[in-house]
C-alpha cells in the first residue's frame, strides 16, 4: 500500500502541466532521432544538457524529459529498421531481420502498427516490474558508507567493461580516459589545481556538456560524414493495411509477452541493454517456434512473432534499465550515463541512497514513464507515416542544425569561445576513438563517476589512516569486488549462447 | 601500423602527459593520508596497462576510408574550429550563416540550397534562441543592427 501511495504521489510530480509537457516534448523528439540513422537518443540528450540548465528545470522534470527521449528513440528505432532495413539504433538490428521482410510483403503497416503494440505491451510490463521491485531495493539502499561506494563504483565500471563491449580493454582504457578527465580542475579537498595548464576555464574542471557534446553529437557527424559518403540510398515500400488486426494480435502475443519477460531481466543485469535483450529473445523465439510450429515459421522471412519478441524485448529492456541505474548508479547505455550525469550536476548522488533522500525525483520519472509509454503508443499508431517522413530530410539541413543546437547549447554555459573550441577538440578526438572501436559509454561513465569514487575512496582511507584494508572490510563491498570479478568473465559465457549481432556495443 | 598498436601508442603517451604533470601535485599542508596525487597517478597507471597490453596484442585493421571522405573529414573539423573562433568575434549570425553554408557545401548541397539553408537557420536561430529562450548570444560585427 505504501508503494502504492508513492507511485501517486509520482503521478502528482508527473503529471503537472510542464512536466506532461516535457514528456509529450520528449517522445516526440525521441521518436524523430530513433527513426534517423546515425542519431540516437544518446544525441539528443547530450544536446539537451545545458538546455535543462538555461531553462532552470528542476530535476525531476530534466530526468522525465530525457527519459521520454531515450524510451521514446526505442519506438523510432523500429520504423527505420522495417521500413528501409537500416536500424535507426544499435538496439534495433534484430527487428530489421523480421521486419523488413515483412514490409517487402507490403505489410508494413502491420509490421510497424504491431511492432509500436509491442513496445508498449513490453515497456508498461517493465515499468510494473519497476514498481514492485523499487521498494525492496530502497530498503536494501541504507548500509552504504565510502567503503561500499569505492567497491560500487568498480563494479559499475566492471559491468559496463565486461558486458557491452567486445573488446574489454578498450573499454577499460576509456573508463581510464574518463577517469583521466575528471581530475582536471582544482582538487575540492587541498585546493591543488590538477591539469589545468594555468588555464582559468580549467578550474573548475571540463563543463559536463561540453565533454558529453563533444563526444556524441560532434564526432556523431564526423561519423555522419563518413557513412554519406559511403552513400545511402532510401527506398521506402508501401505502407499497405495499416492496423494489425485481432487475430494477428492473439498470434503474437505469447512471443509478445517472453519477449518482456527476458526484456526485464536483461535490463536488471547493469552494463547490458536492449541490445542484448533483443537478440536473446530473437534467438528464444526462433528456437521454440521451430520446435513447435516448423511449417508455419516464416523466421528470416518476415515473421510476426519474432517481430513482436524483438520489439517486446528491448523495449523492456531499456525501461527496466532504470533500475540498476537508478539503484546502484551503473547506466548500461551513453544515454542513461548523462542522465546520470545530470543528476550529479544537481548535486545529487547517483545510487542507493536516492530512493530515500529523492522520492519525488524517483517516483515521477517511474510514473512519467507510464505517461510516456502512452503518449508514444497513441502518436506512434497514427503518426508513423510522419515520422517516416524524416528520414528524406537531407543531411545538409541535419547537420548544421545539430552543429548549431550544439554551439549554442554549449555557449549558453560559460559564454566562452573556449568551450567552443573544446568541444570540436573533444569531438574530433572522440571520433578517432571510436572508429578505433573504443567505446564511448565507460568514458562518460568514468568522467561522471570518477569524482565520486576519488571522493570516497579518500574518505574511506582517511578513516582507516591509510590501510588498504578497509576497502574489503564490509560483507557489502565484499559481495560487489566478487561480483565485479564475476562480472568480468561472464561475457565469455555469454557469448557462447548470443549470436552475433548482439555483440556490437551499444552506445 | 595496425589500430590497435596506434592506440597503444597513444595511450601511452597519456599516461606518460598524466604521470609528469601529476607529479608534482602535492598538497602543501597534508590533512588527509591521500593527497590529490595518488588518484591521477592510479589512473595513469590503468592508462598505461591499457596502452601496453594494446601494444603487445596488435591487430584489428581500420577499414581504409577514401581519400575523398577523409578530406571530408578534415574540413568539417577546421570548419568547426574556425567557427568556434570566429564565433564571438563575428558574431552569432554571420559566422553561423557562413558554417551552415560550408557544412551545408560538405554534405552535398547546392550553392543555393548551402546559402538559403544557412542564411535561415542562422536569423531563425538567433531569434528562437536569443529572442525567444533568453539565451544571450554574441551580436559581434552586427552589433548596431540586431
Amino acid at each position: 500500500m505504501e508503494t502504492f501511495a508513492l507511485l501517486m504521489t509520482g503521478f502528482a510530480v508527473a503529471g503537472t502541466p510542464m512536466n506532461l509537457a516535457l514528456a509529450a516534448l520528449g517522445a516526440v523528439v525521441g521518436t524523430m532521432v530513433g527513426v534517423l540513422p546515425g542519431l540516437g537518443p544518446v544525441n539528443a540528450v547530450a544536446m539537451l544538457v545545458p538546455v535543462v540548465f538555461a531553462l532552470g528545470l528542476p530535476p525531476e522534470s530534466s530526468m522525465i524529459l530525457m527519459a521520454a527521449i531515450y524510451i521514446g528513440s526505442e519506438y523510432g528505432g523500429r520504423i527505420s529498421a522495417i521500413l528501409i532495413n537500416v536500424p535507426g539504433e544499435a538496439s534495433a538490428v534484430m527487428t530489421a531481420l523480421e521486419g523488413y521482410p515483412l514490409s517487402r510483403q507490403g505489410l508494413a503497416g502491420v509490421a510497424l502498427s504491431l511492432s509500436a503494440w509491442t513496445s508498449f505491451l513490453g515497456s508498461v510490463l517493465a515499468t510494473v516490474g519497476i514498481v514492485l521491485a523499487a521498494p525492496v531495493l530502497s530498503r536494501w539502499a541504507l548500509a552504504f558508507g565510502p567503503v561500499e561506494y569505492v567497491a560500487l563504483m568498480i563494479f559499475a565500471f566492471a559491468c559496463l567493461t565486461g558486458l557491452l563491449s567486445d573488446q574489454p580493454i578498450k573499454a577499460l582504457l576509456a573508463t581510464g580516459i574518463g577517469l583521466a578527465l575528471s581530475t582536471i580542475g582544482i582538487d575540492a579537498n587541498s585546493g591543488v589545481m590538477r591539469y589545468t595548464f594555468d588555464m582559468p576555464n580549467l578550474i573548475d574542471g571540463l563543463a559536463f556538456s561540453t565533454l558529453v557534446i563533444g563526444l556524441f553529437a560532434i564526432s556523431e557527424l564526423l561519423i555522419l560524414l563518413q557513412s554519406h559518403r559511403d552513400g545511402v540510398s532510401v527506398k521506402i515500400e508501401r505502407m499497405g493495411r495499416n492496423l494489425f488486426n485481432f487475430k494477428e494480435m492473439r498470434f503474437t502475443l505469447h512471443s509478445a509477452l517472453r519477449g518482456a519477460g527476458i526484456g526485464f531481466f536483461i535490463g536488471l543485469l547493469p552494463g547490458a541493454g536492449g541490445t542484448v535483450a533483443s537478440a536473446l529473445a530473437y534467438s528464444t523465439e526462433r528456437k521454440i517456434t521451430e520446435r513447435r510450429d516448423p511449417e508455419g515459421s516464416r523466421f528470416g522471412k518476415g515473421d510476426l512473432r519474432g517481430l513482436a519478441t524483438v520489439e517486446a524485448a528491448n523495449n523492456s529492456a531499456s525501461n527496466s534499465n532504470f533500475i540498476p541505474m537508478l539503484t546502484l548508479g551503473i547506466p548500461s547505455s551513453g544515454t542513461t550515463a548523462i542522465m546520470l550525469g545530470v543528476l550529479t550536476l544537481y548535486n545529487l548522488t547517483p545510487g542507493p541512497m536516492l530512493f530515500t533522500s529523492q522520492p519525488e525525483l524517483i517516483w515521477g520519472l517511474i510514473a512519467s514513464l507510464f505517461i510516456g509509454n502512452v503518449m508514444l503508443l497513441a502518436m506512434n499508431i497514427p503518426l508513423v507515416g510522419v515520422f517516416a517522413r524524416m528520414l528524406s530530410v537531407p543531411a545538409w539541413v541535419l547537420v548544421p542544425f545539430i552543429v548549431v543546437v550544439s554551439a549554442v547549447g554549449v555557449y549558453s554555459g560559460k559564454s566562452a569561445s573556449f568551450d567552443l573550441i573544446l568541444m570540436v577538440v573533444v569531438g574530433a578526438a572522440a571520433y578517432w576513438l571510436r572508429r578505433m572501436h573504443v567505446p564511448m559509454a565507460p568514458l562518460i561513465l568514468g568522467f561522471v563517476l570518477g569524482g565520486i569514487l576519488e571522493t570516497n575512496l579518500r574518505r574511506a582511507l582517511s578513516l582507516s589512516a591509510g590501510e588498504v584494508q578497509i576497502l574489503w572490510s564490509s560483507s557489502i563491498a565484499i559481495g560487489l569486488w566478487v561480483a565485479a570479478a564475476a562480472i568480468l568473465l561472464l561475457p565469455r559465457l555469454l557469448r557462447r549462447v548470443l549470436p552475433a549481432e548482439a555483440r556490437i556495443s551499444e552506445d | 601500423m595496425s589500430s590497435n598498436r596506434s592506440l597503444g601508442a597513444m595511450a601511452l603517451l597519456m599516461a606518460g602527459i598524466l604521470a609528469v604533470f601529476g607529479w608534482g601535485l602535492v598538497a602543501p599542508f597534508a590533512y588527509e593520508p591521500v593527497g590529490p596525487r595518488a588518484f591521477p597517478m592510479l589512473t595513469a597507471a590503468l592508462i598505461a596497462f591499457c596502452g601496453i597490453v594494446l601494444l603487445i596484442g596488435g591487430g584489428n585493421e581500420t577499414e581504409a576510408v577514401s581519400r575523398r571522405t577523409m578530406t571530408g573529414i578534415v574540413m568539417l573539423t577546421v570548419t568547426l574550429l574556425v567557427y568556434a573562433v570566429i564565433f564571438e568575434r563575428l558574431g552569432y549570425v554571420p559566422s553561423t550563416f557562413l558554417m551552415a553554408g560550408i557544412v551545408a557545401r560538405i554534405f552535398g548541397a547546392s550553392w543555393i540550397q548551402a546559402a538559403a539553408s544557412g542564411a535561415v537557420l542562422a536569423v531563425g536561430s538567433y531569434l528562437l534562441f536569443d529572442r525567444g529562450l533568453d539565451v544571450v548570444l554574441p551580436a559581434g560585427i552586427l552589433g548596431g543592427l540586431i
